[in-house]
């Protein structure tokens, strides 16, 4: 051990070192955001909670009933009621999530073939009341507002 | 699965070691298979420790290693419906081997905690799931569920969803 | 880029496998022959278990005679739950083994499936897959350095790599539309192409990285504290380490240059050009010099994946085992037939059993699936690197001193949600 080690050793100066990293921080621009007041935008493939897109002209909902989403669902916590119209074409009657059982694995998305159920951008999910987390189609229908905007064109 | 069959996929280093194998059990090698590049043997139970010792111990084996250790439960076997399944790695060859032995109901294994120490959890998880007992275990309790289940919940017959086990109460009111 | 930290820490030497095991020695002599021993436990809600593992620690003073790590407190029955599903559905579970390298259990899962099936993965997908590979690679080992600090008594620590994480998570987001969870590799390929932009914000995450990694650094580098309580601590050579089946870093800082991504490639590693970091000194100080070296190696892959990925599609066409994309499923009546079959009756799965194994941040994780010819595995087995990680903490803790477990503990590297499955 030669002089310097042992002057270096006497004067703390691995410490010193290390907190000049701190003393710099102390004086730099804040790195979080606070949530309630400022919230964080999310990309265009956040997986937010569902939603169900209608048709922006007739205003009739994408969805035909096909049943996609619930078989693929690993959580099954989609339940559909459908029926059969006079005319022949399936009509959605209930269509229900239950957020609680929910892992945002954006499968419904992926297999729908109209492009009827959506994640959304929706992350403020947060209740006080187990009920809230049982979704029905005029909440899903609702959400929509919150869809992906490239998304709402397809 | 017909025996040796698809050796051609073999890669060099496996089929020496099959060679080896085959050369030293013989017939003792009960069935041998190959299905995309794994190599399979099956060896009865009473040579189950003599089989995976000597993987371990030959020079031109050299399976230092025990990758994993796990049970498997085949009800449509009459007979022998319980498999422990041994996988081997050989860190200087970098091979890879599995060794299959099929148990009966009640039918137990000698422990392999002597060579491989990392075997005492996969042997516990084995006999609290499909209810193999391994003789010679130094502490052959239940690992990942409660110390009190009732029951080997990866058999086939064991339900998913039910009042099984023991200790799942569906009525909380009052309680939490 | 800066130069990896094997010459930046002082005294780093080679020792041969006697004299570590000499080392080891010299710290098992601690027990005396008639101890006075006490058991106490330790955990599940210890802040330093990283979950909850219990131990039954035999003390004698401060001596730890002997441990019996329990663990199974997070037991979910992943593997009976998915019996019941079918090759699709199982992507998610395995995103809740360990939740901060969700991508690699997704790959390593998606990875068996395909040598099942003999599907033939595009290469433009083994570039993206490679790539989030070492994104896992890099979040988890940054999170790592910030526990092990702070274990070691420096809290601020791991806020500050918290930090750095972010800016991975972030990437994450953007790619596959999660944080955590990320379910993103599909059987076949993976599930969406990289975005616009994302090159711009990966090649500003991996410029800001090694600095920040130069500063935690000169933080901690020659801190006469993190020396003394790393420097000769958890010994543990790599005949133990074959012994007891540890792998991944804490292997490799034994002196043994055992990685997956070289001896058995799979994803595009055979097409990468990389060293496997080696250290030699077995205790917890050369385990963080390997994983450190590590992310300056899984910066180097991630630049090589993305210039040289190839065109092409993401996922494979095969109308037996894949799910289409979505694009295709909007607009072809083929790709619409192939997602309803896909869903409603699974994928087609020859008889047979396969065992593959990937290269994961903490270890060699490995699937073992046994198909009867169904849409729903017959066995599926995970057999995780934490597993036996937690396993080998009794002859990890033999001999050493109470106030060192948090230390090796957290330098193996262990997540229980990954043990208990």
């Amino acid at each position: 051990m030669g002089l310097i080690d042992i002057i270096k050793k006497a004067t703390f100066f691995e410490i010193l070192q290390g907190m000049s990293v701190t003393g710099k921080y102390a004086a730099s621009k804040k790195f979080t955001i606070e949530y309630p007041k400022e919230k964080s935008i999310p990309y265009p493939r956040f997986r937010g909670s569902q939603a169900l897109l209608a048709d922006p002209v007739t205003g009739e909902l994408n969805c035909d009933a096909c049943h996609l989403c619930e078989t693929i669902c690993p959580s099954q916590c989609i339940t559909i009621e459908s029926s059969e119209t006079p005319d022949g074409k399936k009509s959605l009657d209930e269509f229900t999530i239950d957020l609680s059982r929910c892992v945002f694995c954006g499968f419904c998305e992926e297999v729908c073939p109209r492009a009827a159920i959506v994640m959304t951008a929706n992350y403020e999910l947060a209740s006080y009341d187990k009920r809230d987390f049982i979704l029905t189609k005029e909440w899903l229908i609702a959400n929509a507002v919150h869809a992906h905007k490239e998304l709402k064109g397809r | 699965m017909a025996a040796a069959k698809n050796i051609d996929e073999l890669s060099p280093a496996h089929k020496q070691v099959a060679s080896h194998l085959q050369g030293k059990f013989g017939k003792r090698l009960l069935e041998t298979s190959s299905f995309r590049g794994d190599l399979t043997y099956v060896v009865s139970p009473q040579d189950w420790l003599e089989v995976l010792t000597y993987c371990r111990d030959a020079e031109e084996l050299r399976f230092d290693r025990l990758d994993s250790l796990l049970g498997n439960h085949f009800p449509e076997r009459e007979d022998q419906p319980f498999e422990v399944i041994a996988h081997l790695v050989s860190i200087p060859h970098t091979t890879r081997i599995r060794i299959k032995t099929r148990l009966a109901e009640g039918e137990t294994l000698p422990t392999v905690t002597g060579v491989w120490p990392s075997a005492s959890f996969d042997e516990r998880e084995t006999w609290e799931m499909f209810g193999v007992v391994f003789e010679g275990h130094p502490n052959l309790t239940r690992l990942l569920t409660v110390p009190d289940f009732d029951g080997y919940p990866l058999r086939k017959d064991f339900p998913l969803q039910g009042r099984v086990g023991g200790r799942i109460r569906w009525n909380f009111k009052g309680e939490i | 880029m800066s130069a990896p930290l094997e010459e930046k820490v002082e005294q780093r030497t080679r020792p041969t496998l006697e004299e570590l095991k000499e080392r080891k020695a010299r710290n098992r002599q601690r027990v005396s022959d008639n101890a006075e021993v006490m058991t106490i436990s330790m955990g599940p809600h210890h802040p330093s278990t990283h979950g909850v593992f219990r131990m039954d620690l035999d003390l004698d003073g401060e001596v730890i005679v002997d441990v019996r790590p329990e663990v199974g407190n997070l037991h979910r029955g992943m593997e009976k739950l998915a019996e019941s599903k079918t090759y699709h559905q199982i992507i998610p579970l395995t995103d809740r083994l360990h939740y901060v390298v969700s991508f690699s259990q997704n790959e390593g899962y998606c990875e068996a499936v395909e040598k099942l099936m003999g599907i033939e993965v595009p290469e433009r997908a083994k570039y993206i897959r490679s790539m989030c590979h070492e994104m896992c690679r890099i979040a988890n080992h940054i999170i790592w350095l910030g526990f092990l600090v702070m274990d070691l008594g420096a809290i601020t620590f791991q806020q500050i790599t918290f930090r750095e994480r972010e800016y991975i998570m972030d990437l994450w987001e953007m790619l596959t539309g999660a944080r955590l969870t990320h379910s993103f590799a599909r059987i076949g390929g993976v599930a969406k192409d990289i975005p616009d932009g994302f090159r711009e914000k990966m090649a500003a995450a991996l410029e800001v990285i090694p600095k920040r990694m130069a500063e935690y650094d000169r933080l901690i580098r020659n801190n006469r504290i993190f020396l003394a309580r790393g420097k000769d601590v958890g010994i543990f050579t790599s005949e133990d380490c074959a012994a007891w089946r540890v792998t991944g870093p804490t292997l490799r800082a034994a002196g043994c240059p055992r990685d997956l991504r070289k001896d058995e490639p799979f994803a595009a590693y055979d097409q990468l050009d990389f060293n496997v970091c080696v250290e030699y000194e077995a205790d917890v100080i050369a385990r963080y010099v390997l994983r450190m070296n590590e992310i300056y190696e899984s910066i180097k892959i991630i630049k090589q994946c993305l210039d040289e990925m190839p065109d092409g599609p993401v996922i494979a066409e095969d109308a037996f085992h894949v799910i289409p994309p979505k694009k295709d499923v909007l607009r072809s009546s083929a790709a619409m037939i192939q997602d309803f079959v896909q869903v409603f009756r699974g994928p087609q799965v020859p008889k047979g059993e396969v065992y593959k194994a990937v290269e994961t941040s903490q270890g060699e994780l490995a699937f073992y699936i046994v198909s009867d010819g169904s849409p729903k595995p017959q066995r599926l087995r995970i057999t995780t690197p934490c597993f036996y990680h937690c396993q080998a903490m009794q002859p990890l803790l033999q001999g050493e001193m109470l106030a060192d477990i948090v230390g090796i503990f957290c330098g193996v590297d262990v997540c229980l949600g990954s043990c208990d499955r």
